[in-house]
């Protein structure tokens, strides 16, 4: 979770543009999925390929 | 028409009991007279499916009759339907030209008999769960007129609930299609990821993306996707297995098959109403034969940020060309998920990638000692279109994250997925069954379905009138 101070300096710099009215209604929304987002990152080992289903599930069919 | 399986009017249409005309016209009739509350329908393609009708029943005649001959097929706005304007749920698309093909999942239905008698409406984009849509229209929930319909499959749920149509065509990025299966209660099949191809499907997320079909049985679930599977090159996601069949497959029974229960996960978040159906399916199960256990899947805690990253950034890329065009004539709800998805990463994006690889291998790990998973469809009933925010035991969250739950982690993983009705809230609002199969074995989940359905009447059950 970011102070809003802080999401909104990172929104800005990622050119995220919301109706005025709106901001601080999302503002919570998106501090949430930030964060979460955020976390993603020390949770994927860099060893762990990307999934790719398409590979993946013909190789494991009828396993 | 109303209560009519896929495979009632198959075996009509095979006896000469009726004409593909006739189940054709009292489709066209339940459509304009009930249509008005249901609000399922985008365009009805009344004169084309005529004309498909007696070519069909012109083809029965001279023994030419396909699998599927006759039966009308609803699909969701967002596959091409050639001389048809696919909105894709948007204002800015409404204007578009006609598509000039049919998009090879409609195709293929043609190919089998089927009829197209229109094209349903959707969650804007596809890009939500609730099949809420301001812009073009939401459609009612048939059990419930203050309660979603689910989407973003929204029109093909309500449609088939509400006996409108037998069958109807979803897509599910999320759950698309089994969640309005589970909050209209009826049947939706998810197949693995690379069994039905997506040609001339408007995409959203094109990892997560998948099409199938959404019916009143597990019976027509696998009539239709055995015209639907198979690969094409048109879509070089789709795997070059052999399709089974399916309906061969519908003979088995549950004795000795074992399901597996990520009970954790599910227990964590769940309304109460969801969580006694479940466990009553859980005892029918177990009573028809089937080894009930409890499985561990460590990873699916991280569906959410998963599944939102990769739906975020593949979606605004796909929509980018939308974006260029006709900004300004989309829905607020999807501008905002869209101008929120630029805080999306490279490196985000590549970690919901990485952490999928573990989810699967986990939920493969569990595969080694079960047959078939189980869960809740989802884990509220249909939800009211003002509720933002919910509150399960004692937690509050969002709408949208609860309700793409249980649905989620198998777009994550690709694996075949099937929701069901497997009972009523105190209220009187469906929930919905899940279950989950081994990669490409969508033969396990529809004859665990099939034998669910054969000892249970959720299914038969009929919304109001």
């Amino acid at each position: 979770m970011h102070d809003d101070a802080t999401l909104r300096t990172r929104m800005a710099a990622a050119g995220v543009e919301l109706p005025a009215e709106l901001v601080d209604l999302v503002l919570g929304a998106a501090g949430a999925m930030v964060g979460a987002l955020d976390d993603l990152l020390a949770l994927a080992s860099p060893e762990l390929e990307p999934f790719v289903a398409a590979r993946r599930l013909p190789d494991d069919a009828g396993a | 028409m109303r209560d009519r399986s896929v495979a009632e009017l198959s075996t009509a249409l095979a006896r000469g009991e009726t004409s593909a005309v006739t189940v054709v016209e009292e489709c066209l009739a339940a459509i304009r007279d009930r249509d008005g509350a249901v609000h399922a329908f985008v365009t009805v393609t009344g004169d084309a499916a005529l004309e498909a009708a007696r070519a069909a029943d012109a083809a029965r005649a001279a023994g030419r009759a396909g699998p599927l001959a006759g039966i009308p097929v609803a699909v969701k706005d967002l596959f091409a339907i050639r001389g048809v304007v696919r909105t894709n749920g948007s204002a800015a698309c409404v204007d578009d030209p006609p598509a000039t093909d049919d998009a090879t999942a409609v195709a293929r239905l043609r190919a089998a008999g089927a009829i197209i008698i229109g094209t349903t409406h959707l969650h804007e984009l596809a890009f939500g769960p609730t099949g809420v849509n301001p812009a073009l229209g939401t459609p009612a929930n048939p059990w419930g007129v203050d309660r979603v319909p689910g989407g973003s499959s929204s029109g093909s749920g309500a449609a088939v609930a509400a006996g409108l149509v037998a069958a109807a065509l979803g897509t599910d990025t999320g759950g698309s299609i089994r969640i309005p299966a589970s909050f209209c209660g009826v049947t939706g099949l998810k197949p693995t990821y690379g069994r039905v191809n997506r040609a001339g499907i408007t995409p959203l997320a094109w990892s997560l993306d998948h099409a199938g079909p959404l019916t009143r049985t597990v019976h027509d679930a696998a009539l239709l996707l055995g015209a639907l599977a198979g690969h094409d090159p048109a879509d070089p996601t789709t795997a070059r297995l052999p399709v089974p069949d399916y309906t061969a497959a519908l003979a088995r029974d549950l004795r000795g098959v074992r399901i597996g229960v990520p009970r954790a996960f599910c227990e964590a978040l769940v309304h109460p109403d969801v969580a006694r159906a479940f466990e009553a399916a859980l005892v029918e199960l177990r009573a028809a034969g089937a080894e009930v256990s409890d499985v561990a899947i460590p990873s699916l805690v991280h569906t959410g940020p998963m599944l939102g990253a990769i739906i975020m950034a593949e979606a605004r890329s796909a929509a980018a060309p939308l974006l260029a065009r006709g900004r300004d004539r989309l829905g607020i709800d999807v501008r905002i998920y869209l101008e929120l998805a630029k805080l999306v990463t490279t490196d985000h994006y590549l970690a919901a990638q990485r952490l999928r690889t573990r989810l699967y291998d986990e939920t493969r790990a569990a595969f080694a000692r079960v047959d078939v998973l189980a869960t809740p469809a989802t884990v509220l009933p249909a939800p009211r279109a003002d509720e933002l925010m919910v509150t399960l035991g004692d937690t509050e969250t969002g709408v949208v994250e609860a309700i793409c739950r249980l649905t989620g982690p198998f777009n994550l993983t690709g694996l075949p997925a099937l929701a069901l009705p497997c009972g009523f809230t105190a209220g009187g609002l469906p929930v919905g069954l899940q279950l989950v199969g081994r990669p490409f074995a969508e033969a396990d989940v529809l004859a665990a379905g099939h034998a669910y359905q054969r000892a249970t009447d959720w299914h038969h059950r009929r919304p109001p009138a």
